[in-house]
């Protein structure tokens, strides 16, 4: 199984392209068309391991209760995945190893990887984004998506990073949360609290800021009702 | 001092290398990410002339608040800006807006200025002078924002528009809809007048548009804010 991703970084879209027998995982409603031989399930398993509590676990991350399981049926089959938010999709291919994943990022899968939700500690929480992350293991490949356009660094050393810029990381990197310069620029900058990253690894970052977007789009919608 | 833009159109983002003791100002949240050997302060976005005498620095204190009030309520930006300064070769700051859209990078040689949108304002080097200016009552009553920066001196400057960015050079007239205007020159001279007659400004869904004259350049953006709000807003559940 592999992916192909078209339209990108605008409107990126991932095509799984399967052999027979073999199964892509993906979150739900994220099925734009599929081969007409593909076999649905939908399980509330994270790879065969993890059971209900696994799909708990996967809910507090900000991810579905449920995955879908798409299985090509006697011949090959395609199976074309779009995430929910505009932006890019990237694909990485784990062999082992381990990257944690903003909740809002997992996309698709391979069979083999799993997912798992890792309590970030209450410094993700004070970052502004969701307090659980998710944490990829397994051998594969994984499709995760960005609001914007996806930017790799390899860090080796350190480097800081606006906490709704973050898409993943993988475990060679550690974190802390950090304020944005000294007081007075944390409290005046706009920035607030930052991510700052040390060792040796790859971070996807996001060009954009789904937060600062609500922000400059919201103040211009009419207030919601109650 | 290398300045990069990446992702255009959609989600454009600059990414700024700095030789040690050079600075970058951007607007107050326009920070993606930065490496190590920045440090960072945060100023009230200065109108100032630094070369001025004690009263004259007072003066411009006053001004200057004045002018970020004004920025804040009016312009709808941030009435500071932050700094990073790089203390080691190398050093990169990473910038992008908050709007989906495009970035263009203008270079001022000192001799030509532009007028920026005080929205569409990222980023720019320290050489280069803003300057807070009405656009006239009649900008107003277009609905945009009534402030422009007008930007001068030698340096380097980022903009970013909803949208992509088209650059036209204008010689002789053009005309503008107001809320896809990003930047001009102000060698050319605008005018806000209305698109037609009674009717078709009333009826054309136009309204009030700006005629630059002259010779200079213009920046516009290929999508209106304000008409993707008025088409979202009924599109969302009450």
């Amino acid at each position: 199984m592999n992916f192909d991703i078209k339209y990108g970084p605008s409107y990126a879209l991932a095509i799984a392209r399967l052999a027979d027998g073999e199964t892509v995982v993906a979150e739900p409603s994220a099925m734009v068309s599929m081969s007409s031989n593909v076999q649905v399930t939908t399980t509330y398993k994270s790879s065969g391991k993890g059971g209900l509590l696994g799909g708990l676990k996967r809910m507090l991350g900000g991810e579905s209760f449920f995955q879908n399981h798409f299985t090509a049926t006697g011949g090959p089959a395609n199976v074309d995945l779009a995430p929910k938010m505009v932006g890019d999709v990237e694909v990485t291919e784990l062999n082992g190893g381990k990257l944690y994943l903003q909740s809002s990022s997992y996309l698709a899968s391979g069979p083999g990887i799993e997912l798992n939700t890792k309590w970030g500690g209450a410094k993700t929480f004070l970052g502004g984004e969701g307090m659980f992350m998710l944490e990829v293991t397994g051998t594969g490949p994984l499709a995760f998506n960005s609001f914007g356009a996806i930017k790799v660094v390899d860090v080796d050393g350190s480097f800081t990073v606006d906490t709704g810029h973050i898409v993943a990381f993988e475990e060679g990197l550690q974190f802390s949360n950090k304020k944005f310069g000294g007081w007075k620029t944390f409290l005046l900058s706009g920035e607030g609290l930052v991510c700052h990253f040390t060792g040796k690894g790859r971070l996807w970052l996001q060009t954009r800021n789904p937060q600062a977007f609500g922000q400059a789009v919201g103040s211009m919608l009419p207030p919601r009702k109650r | 001092m290398l300045i990069e833009v990446e992702s255009r159109p959609s989600y454009a983002m600059a990414t700024v290398t700095l030789n040690q003791g050079e600075t970058f100002l951007s607007e107050a949240g326009a920070m993606v990410a930065f490496t190590d050997g920045l440090s960072l302060d945060t100023k009230f976005a200065s109108t100032a002339d630094p070369d001025a005498g004690f009263v004259g620095r007072v003066i411009g204190f006053v001004v200057t608040i004045f002018a970020a009030i004004v920025r804040k309520v009016m312009g709808g930006e941030s009435m500071f800006l932050n700094e990073f300064r790089s203390t080691q070769v190398g050093a990169q700051v990473m910038l992008a807006p908050a709007l989906v859209g495009d970035i263009v990078h203008h270079t001022l040689s000192g001799d030509t200025k532009l007028r920026v949108q005080a929205s569409s304002f990222l980023a720019c080097s320290p050489g280069v002078k803003q300057k807070l200016v009405f656009g006239g009552l009649r900008m107003i009553l277009s609905k945009e924002g009534a402030f422009f920066l007008e930007c001068s001196g030698e340096g380097d400057l980022l903009v970013n528009a909803y949208g992509g960015i088209v650059e036209v050079d204008v010689d002789g007239a053009y005309v503008v809809d107001t809320g896809h205007l990003v930047a001009y020159e102000p060698s050319l001279t605008a005018r806000v007048r209305s698109v037609g007659g009674l009717k078709a400004t009333m009826m054309s869904g136009e309204g009030l548009v700006l005629e630059l004259s002259g010779k200079g350049k213009l920046y516009m953006q290929t999508r209106n804010l304000g008409s993707f709000v008025g088409w979202v807003t009924p599109q969302l559940p009450s």
